[in-house]
């Protein structure tokens, strides 16, 4: 039962950890809170569900499709919302993207209906057995496939160039803009970046949580796991995705199936009173 | 020096005032750089000197006045555009990209040739990879030019900060620069890293063809290097000429080097 609850929240959480890579993505970057972060999976999931009943593809096509379309929309958002206000304060960016989730939810609503769907799954849901673990494909595939595509990510900022102009970006702009880094355009790149990771999320859940307009919800435990691991922190929205998952199905499964809600609210508060830099997170030095 | 003499002029400022609010940190200052000069601009703090690199590499706008970089208008363009034109800087607090590695900083300078895109670093085909290879050589040998090759795979924030001033100049030359802009690089090091700067700057200049602008203090290091140096107190240009008339010159002497002369 034990790790059932594990493997199962591990999938879950491999969930959260790519919304929240999303998240941190633009954060680190542009200094943006995305609240719109969840609906951009949603649109996502959806993007691949009508690929997948409307053009026929394979699922996993219908997939890998979702993911290129939600990048896709990545760049238009930027374009079209974020660019506009890029001098604004801060707050008032978070302001638009919380709009801009009503707006998506809406559309969504328009184009597909309010309704539940049911999402066929990159992997079959008939459970194995592995000694004395009892556990699905699906959940085992969506590990894989998120921890794929987190090394990936990693691998890009390592090793390409392109990847090393994002980080410097998000370390000092002024300077890499003085290194002929066009840094508006990074910008562009990090909301396709963000988005297509986020959309990948939403095509990953949606065979579990069934493909509805509310999946964009995802937003508030992928905040959660991000604050857990620490704020702004790679490996720590990574870390933080997984550790919630798993804290969230033992709490469900020991404790109350109820409580399962309340833990990534529980756990942000924890964090914040006990580590308030999340785990990985560095503290906040202030130079005098 | 002919001042007229515009095949040989690489960067010419005209006539430019900056203003911030009520402050007037430049006043119609104008000067031009020669291709292959070691240009020096020295001042009493606060006199506008950094300024003039912030104009020049495009992050402040003038209120008036035009800048010329290889003969076409620069003051107004982007930094990123100004940068790709082929002008380099640092800084005067060092802006190194903390959490990256002394081999990355100087990646993240040669940007600008990258020969694929953004999508195709997605895909990082054998393309990629064998310009990636590429690129770390060229990195490497730079950090070789500066002598830190050893503290390549270092986290920058680690290195002593003599070691980051080069790392810092060996990002900007990565940039593949005809001008580089050097703000204060001598402040902090001892007479020995001095010497070695000074052999250095040479060297930028005599193996790879690089103008320098140089922004310094440090007046052994100012005299025995540049072919003409300009003296800024609040804003404006006192004197301008080689080292020796500049020492000479009776308002200089007044204004700046009757305090600290060497
Ligand atoms: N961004 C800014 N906003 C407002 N005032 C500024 C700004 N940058 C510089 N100044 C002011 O402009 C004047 C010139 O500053 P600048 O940094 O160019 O001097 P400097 O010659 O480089 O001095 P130092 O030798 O101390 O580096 C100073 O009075 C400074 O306070
Ligand atoms: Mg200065």
């Amino acid at each position: 039962m034990f790790w059932q609850l594990v493997v199962s929240g591990l999938a879950t959480g491999c969930i959260y950890a790519l919304v929240a890579l999303g998240l941190t993505l633009i954060y680190k970057a542009t200094e943006h809170v995305n609240f719109a972060q969840g609906e951009m999976a949603m649109v996502g999931a959806f993007l691949g569900y009508t690929l997948y009943t409307d053009l026929h593809l394979p699922v996993s096509m219908a997939v890998a499709g979702a993911v290129v379309l939600s990048g896709v929309v990545g760049l238009v958002i930027q374009f079209v919302v974020i660019r506009p206000a890029a001098d604004q304060p801060h707050f008032n960016v978070f302001i638009i993207t919380m709009g801009l989730s009503i707006v998506l939810r809406s559309l969504a609503g328009l184009v597909w209906s309010h309704d539940e769907f049911p999402f066929p799954g990159l992997f079959p849901v008939r459970p194995v057995t592995f000694g004395p673990v009892v556990v699905t494909p699906l959940n085992l595939g969506t590990i894989a496939v998120a921890v794929g595509i987190m090394a990936g990510l990693f691998a890009f900022f390592r090793y390409t160039r392109h990847g090393v102009a994002m980080r410097a970006v998000c370390e000092r702009p002024e300077a890499a803009q003085l290194m002929g880094v066009e840094v508006r355009r990074v910008f562009a790149a990090v909301w396709v970046l963000s988005a297509a990771v986020s959309g990948l999320a939403g095509a990953l859940i949606a065979p579990v949580l069934n493909l509805s307009t509310h999946m964009g919800a995802v937003v508030i435990p992928a905040f959660a796991a991000a604050i857990l691991g620490g704020w702004g922190s790679f490996p720590g929205a990574i870390a933080g995705g997984m550790a919630l998952g798993v804290i969230e199905n033992l709490a469900g499964g020991y404790l109350a199936g109820q409580i399962k809600n309340m833990v990534p609210f529980l756990v942000v508060l924890g964090v914040l009173v006990v580590r308030p830099q999340g785990f990985l997170g560095e503290k906040e030095i202030r130079k005098v | 020096m002919g001042a007229r003499d515009t095949d040989r002029t690489i960067l010419s400022v005209d006539n430019v005032s900056v203003d911030f609010g009520g402050l007037r940190a430049l006043n119609r200052c104008s000067f031009e750089v020669s291709k292959g000069e070691i240009y020096s601009i020295i001042g009493p703090n606060g006199a506008g000197k950094s300024t003039l690199f912030n104009v020049v590499s495009g992050i402040h706008r003038p209120a008036e006045g035009r800048v010329l970089f290889r003969g076409r208008r620069v003051d107004g363009l982007r930094p990123s555009r100004i940068s790709r034109m082929g002008m380099a800087r640092s800084f005067q607090n060092l802006e190194l990209f903390s959490g990256m590695t002394a081999l990355e900083n100087v990646l993240a300078g040669g940007h600008r040739h990258l020969g694929y895109g953004f999508f195709r670093g997605l895909v990082f085909d054998p393309g990629v990879r064998r310009e990636e290879r590429r690129a770390r050589e060229e990195a490497r040998g730079l950090l070789a030019f500066l002598g830190v090759e050893g503290y390549a795979n270092s986290p920058v924030d680690d290195l002593p900060y003599g070691v980051q001033k080069k790392v810092e100049i060996a990002r900007a030359l990565a940039t593949g620069p005809g001008v580089l802009l050097l703000d204060e690089p001598a402040a902090g090091l001892n007479d020995r890293e001095t010497g070695e700067l000074m052999d250095t700057i040479h060297r930028i200049r005599d193996e790879r063809g690089v103008t320098l602008l140089l922004v310094e203090h440090n007046m052994r290091f100012v005299m025995g290097l540049s072919d003409r140096v300009c003296v800024l107190s609040f804003g404006r240009i006192l004197a301008e000429g080689g080292p020796e008339r500049v020492r000479a010159d009776p308002a200089v002497v007044e204004a700046y080097l009757g305090e600290t002369a060497c």
